[in-house]
């Protein structure tokens, strides 16, 4: 059974391209802020922010999940993975609901979604939350066509982050992507959860999500954001490094409104593996105007 | 020597009247946020604020003190002391020092001014923080101009010199030395208060007695605007319960007067908190001015806290923990009487706790459904992986941690205990920054097992997994667990290892743990004579009585079903067979197969009495209900959940070195046929003799806890 059961589900059709959207919605519909848990990449679904729900509904937020295109009980288009397909997606969400302004949090790609709708909707966004951002400010894709689609030398380490291999051995992949989202010791939990999960899409999907995952504009888009960012980034990440989100917040300097909080060991996921304090660095950002100090390093309790 | 040398002193000039304002400026120049503190007027100068200066110039402000003219190094007033006049001397010191925007920070009468200057100055004010506050007495009742008046007439009329003394101004001009005495005596009502007491008298005393009078009477006629509802920036009301000054209740007036307004009441405080309860004030000063979120709305001051606070947290995953905590929280009050003991449970443990009368924490409705989900996972055969359960429950656990962690925060206890709460322990050494009370461990088993796939399966795998990283983390903080306490004895640890290449778990209990004995939450010797017992279940001399029951859950339903199916099979055996079955809060006796000569019960209270009066008893694997069961020299069937590693393999060796033998614990899969009829009749032909359950665990237990109290 989950911690707490959604308030409000339901389902509705982006009307662009057709595909479905299934969202949940928790706590009180007149919460005075109301937080979407974005999706990320289509590898998993909304059960990613297991951790983050139940925390944010007792402390009085309204919170929005919806399963990203390609899994979950959402649409599986053959075709349609790029950013703007996801912002589209959220803006029929928070039409649907409606949702008129919010707190975004993104994870991992889904801070391409989040960078975006803010940039392109400032009005509607309260506050954001990038938590291990697979943003790169000139807008690249984590990896080139080529390689990607062709045959790898061998099947080691990030050679099986390849469409041949996806095709081939799906699980093989998905098992070790797993062991790189949770890098630190004892995370068997949060990996099978990923296996698990991941069994909900397909390698073509997730070819399509790779193929589509350039964004020429997220650094302009990032420079023009005016709302309060908070980075969160695990010092120990080994599917993002923890400088792409230095240089981020570098790329927004003077901006006084930027606050990167890196997590000592900490793994891509920290809102799975060290899930206290990171709802708890959350809560205090979305709760203070101003947090004390720009940057500060958490050493964790394992480091 | 200060604790903090100013960086600038000067003085600033009212463009008025040209009287000069020594004020001190401290930290940096370039600090991005400025805090001016104000005094009262002229009764103390700007070293009241003392125990303020060197925090907040630590915590990055820049911080300026002034003296108000008439006292300190101010110079004395030739125009009188209005309202207006201090504001204006505020702002001019600001000026000098080039400071647009500040919070402003004051005692008492201060807030005359400070909060004219947020009402009629916004742009310069960013907070508001007011103790022991006085907002004049037009402002807000039961004060009014005609009071004002009144209260002059009373300070300005000669005294008797007989009269005990008091603020008024006869006894400032005649009786200055013991005036300032006493006024130290009324502003520090707290014990133990004679350095705050001496600073103040000297204080006061480098202020002539006329200028206080001067300075009192301006200030009792000086008409204020009505400022209070047009203060827009935040503003902090702190005030000290026990403020003989001013009463609290003013305090709520002006919070109820000022829109933005935060009230907090120091429990126990007297008039001047910040000097008093320095550390805690400057806390709460701070938050505001960093406009972080508030939740309390009082702080009752340390040695105010006369009863001590105890936590209990107490797992809702089986019934056995709820009542040996009630045992134990029993005998702790004996020890500790003043203790107040607050419990954050769920259901089944709150019908417990409820029935003897324990106080539930509210926020106990907040937690995540533990025991439905486990219950959730039950397989329809009497099998439940408890240990996968638990696994899959993380996003539960979590939840209720910060439930807890909430509870803890805020509630000034000065223990928390957990009774098998996973979520407290593993949570607390993940995050060992949030522990901030001692931490009392108790639990009945340590370490999980694999039941299912072999040695070489993915549970041994996982189970040896999460057992290494209880181990890595008890040993790396040690300091999380104050006491942690082994229910049970060293024969009854099983022989097993945590998983390949990690510790024997008896050793290793033996290094972490004390070894407490078993708790028994009664003494069978309490029930009186057996057949007075039986009597009083209408359990009859010519039969022989077996009671099945299956706990607080609906985990036993499958069981319960397969009893009274093979019960007609039973009595042909032994014709003299009674059954009573009992179904718990949560099993419908409808939903079972009604078979002629069973009795079915719902809930019963006090189940044990009833199974210490049967002949034989047929329960499930838990640790409690057997324990019961041993001690009372009942003969009984366990029927221990498959899969359940603590049931199978925990429970079953302890029950073992107790006398119970191994073939009255009974498989599911065994439950075919005429089983129940060979198990009973083999069971009340030679009835298993059993060792005593020895007492005095509770008792054992309670001293532990007690200690850290």
């Amino acid at each position: 059974m989950r911690a707490l059961e959604p308030r409000n589900a339901g389902a509705v059709v982006n009307r662009h391209d057709g595909v479905r959207l299934h969202y949940e919605e928790f706590g009180p519909a007149d919460a005075p802020r109301t937080v979407v848990l974005l999706p990320t990449w289509s590898l998993v679904h909304s059960r990613v922010w297991k951790m983050q729900v139940p925390f944010l509904v007792q402390r009085g937020y309204r919170v929005i999940t919806f399963d990203g295109r390609g899994n979950g009980l959402s649409g599986r288009p053959p075709k349609g993975y790029a950013t703007d397909d996801f912002v589209r997606d959220m803006e029929t969400i928070v039409d649907h609901l409606p949702v008129r302004r919010a707190v975004l949090v993104g994870f991992s790609a889904g801070g391409r979604w989040a960078i975006q709708f803010a940039a392109t909707h400032p009005e509607r966004v309260d506050r954001l939350v990038l938590i291990a951002p697979a943003t790169f400010m000139d807008g690249s894709p984590r990896v080139r066509v080529t390689p990607f689609t062709q045959t790898p030398p061998d099947r080691d380490g990030w050679n099986k982050y390849n469409a041949v291999h996806w095709r081939e051995d799906y699980g093989d992949f998905v098992r070790w992507f797993a062991s790189q989202i949770f890098t630190e010791p004892r995370s068997t939990k949060g990996q099978d959860d990923i296996v698990a999960w991941a069994a909900s899409t397909t390698p073509e999907m997730l070819i399509e999500t790779v193929l589509d995952s350039a964004n020429p504009r997220l650094g302009e888009y990032w420079r023009a954001l005016t709302c309060p960012i908070l980075i969160v980034h695990g010092s120990e990440d080994a599917v993002i490094p923890v400088s792409n989100s230095r240089t981020m917040a570098a790329a927004r300097e003077p901006a006084p409104s930027t606050h990167l909080v890196v997590l000592g060991a900490c793994g891509h996921a920290p809102h799975i593996r060290d899930a206290v304090r990171t709802n708890l660095v959350i809560a205090e950002f979305l709760e203070t105007h101003r947090p004390a100090e720009p940057t500060r390093r958490l050493q964790h309790a394992r480091a | 020597m200060r604790a903090l040398e100013p960086t600038l002193s000067g003085f600033a000039s009212t463009t008025g009247d040209m009287t000069r304002i020594a004020f001190e400026a401290f930290g940096t120049r370039d600090a991005a946020r400025t805090i001016v503190f104000s005094p009262s007027g002229v009764y103390a100068h700007s070293r009241l604020w003392k125990m303020q200066v060197p925090y907040f110039v630590q915590q990055g402000f820049r911080v300026v003190t002034y003296d108000c003219r008439g006292s300190g190094r101010s110079d004395p007033a030739t125009n009188g002391f209005t309202p207006a006049l201090f504001a204006q001397d505020t702002l001019a010191v600001m000026d000098e020092l080039g400071i647009a925007r500040a919070a402003l920070v004051g005692i008492t009468w201060s807030l005359r001014w400070l909060g004219r200057i947020a009402a009629e100055h916004p742009e310069r004010v960013t907070h508001l923080v007011s103790i022991g506050t006085f907002p004049g007495m037009n402002q807000t009742e039961p004060y009014g101009r005609q009071a004002a008046v009144e209260r002059l007439e009373w300070f300005l009329a000669p005294s008797d010199p007989a009269e005990p003394i008091t603020w008024r101004a006869d006894h400032m001009l005649h009786r200055y030395s013991e005036l300032t005495q006493w006024q130290a005596t009324e502003d520090f009502p707290e014990p133990h208060s004679t350095k705050a007491r001496e600073d103040l008298t000297a204080w006061s005393r480098e202020t002539a007695p006329e200028t206080l009078v001067a300075s009192c009477v301006d200030l009792t006629v000086a008409d204020d605007n009505l400022y209070l509802a047009q203060i827009r920036c935040p503003t902090l009301i702190l005030h000290g319960e026990l403020d003989a000054a001013i009463p609290v209740a003013t305090a709520h007036a002006v919070h109820a007067a000022i829109p933005h307004s935060r009230l907090i009441v120091f429990q126990g405080s007297g008039h001047v908190p910040e000097v008093r309860d320095a550390e805690r004030s400057d806390l709460e000063i701070h938050e505001i001015i960093d406009d972080r979120p508030q939740s309390g709305t009082t702080w009752r001051r340390a040695l105010a806290r006369r009863e001590k606070r105890a936590l209990f947290v107490s797992s809702p995953i089986g019934l056995g923990h709820s009542q040996r905590d009630v045992a134990v929280a029993r005998e702790l009050r004996a020890l500790v009487p003043d203790l107040r003991i607050d419990w954050l449970a769920q259901h089944p443990v709150t019908r417990v706790l409820e029935a003897n009368g324990e106080t539930i924490h509210p926020a106990s409705a907040l937690l995540a459904g533990e025991s439905p989900h486990i219950e959730s996972l039950m397989g329809a055969q009497h099998e439940l992986n408890v240990f996968q359960a638990i696994r899959e429950m993380d996003e539960i656990l979590l939840a209720n941690f910060h439930v807890f962690h909430d509870v803890a925060s805020q509630g000034n206890y000065d223990l928390w205990v957990g009774d098998e709460a996973w979520e407290v322990d593993y949570y607390l050494h993940e995050n060992p920054e949030l522990k901030t009370a001692p931490f009392a461990w108790l639990t009945d088993f340590v370490g999980y097992l694999p039941m299912v796939g072999g040695p070489d399966g993915r549970e041994a795998f996982v189970t040896a997994d999460y057992n290494a990283e209880m181990i890595e983390q008890v040993e790396r903080f040690k300091r999380v667990r104050d006491v942690a306490l082994y229910i049970g004895d060293a024969p009854d640890i099983v022989p097993d290892t945590f998983g390949p290449g990690l510790p024997v778990i008896a050793d290793w209990v033996a290094d972490n743990f004390e070894h407490n004995g078993y708790i028994r939450y009664f003494d069978p010797a309490d029930l009186g004579e057996r057949g007075a017992l039986r009597a009083r279940f209408g359990f009859g001399e010519g039969e022989r009585v077996a009671v099945a029951a299956v706990g607080g859950t609906s985990v036993g339903a499958s069981l319960l079903r397969r009893i009274v199916e093979s019960f007609p099979a039973a009595r042909d055996a032994m014709p003299d067979l009674r059954l009573v079955v009992v179904c718990g809060p949560r099993i419908d006796p409808a939903s079972l197969p009604q078979v002629p000569g069973v009795e079915y019960l719902g809930y019963v209270h006090n189940l044990y009495e009833m199974l210490a009066a049967a002949d034989a008893a047929l329960v499930q694997g838990g640790l409690s209900t057997t324990m019961e069961l041993v001690g009372a020299g009942t003969p009984f069937l366990s029927f221990p959940l498959t899969n359940h590693f603590e049931q199978n393999r925990h429970v079953a060796h302890r029950l073992e070195r107790y006398g119970v033998p191994t073939w009255t614990k009974v498989s599911f899969a065994e439950t075919g046929g005429d089983w129940l009829a060979e198990k009973l009749t083999r069971l009340l032909s030679a009835p298993p003799r059993y060792e005593d359950v020895s007492g005095g665990g509770a008792r054992r237990a309670a001293e532990r806890l007690a200690a850290l109290l």
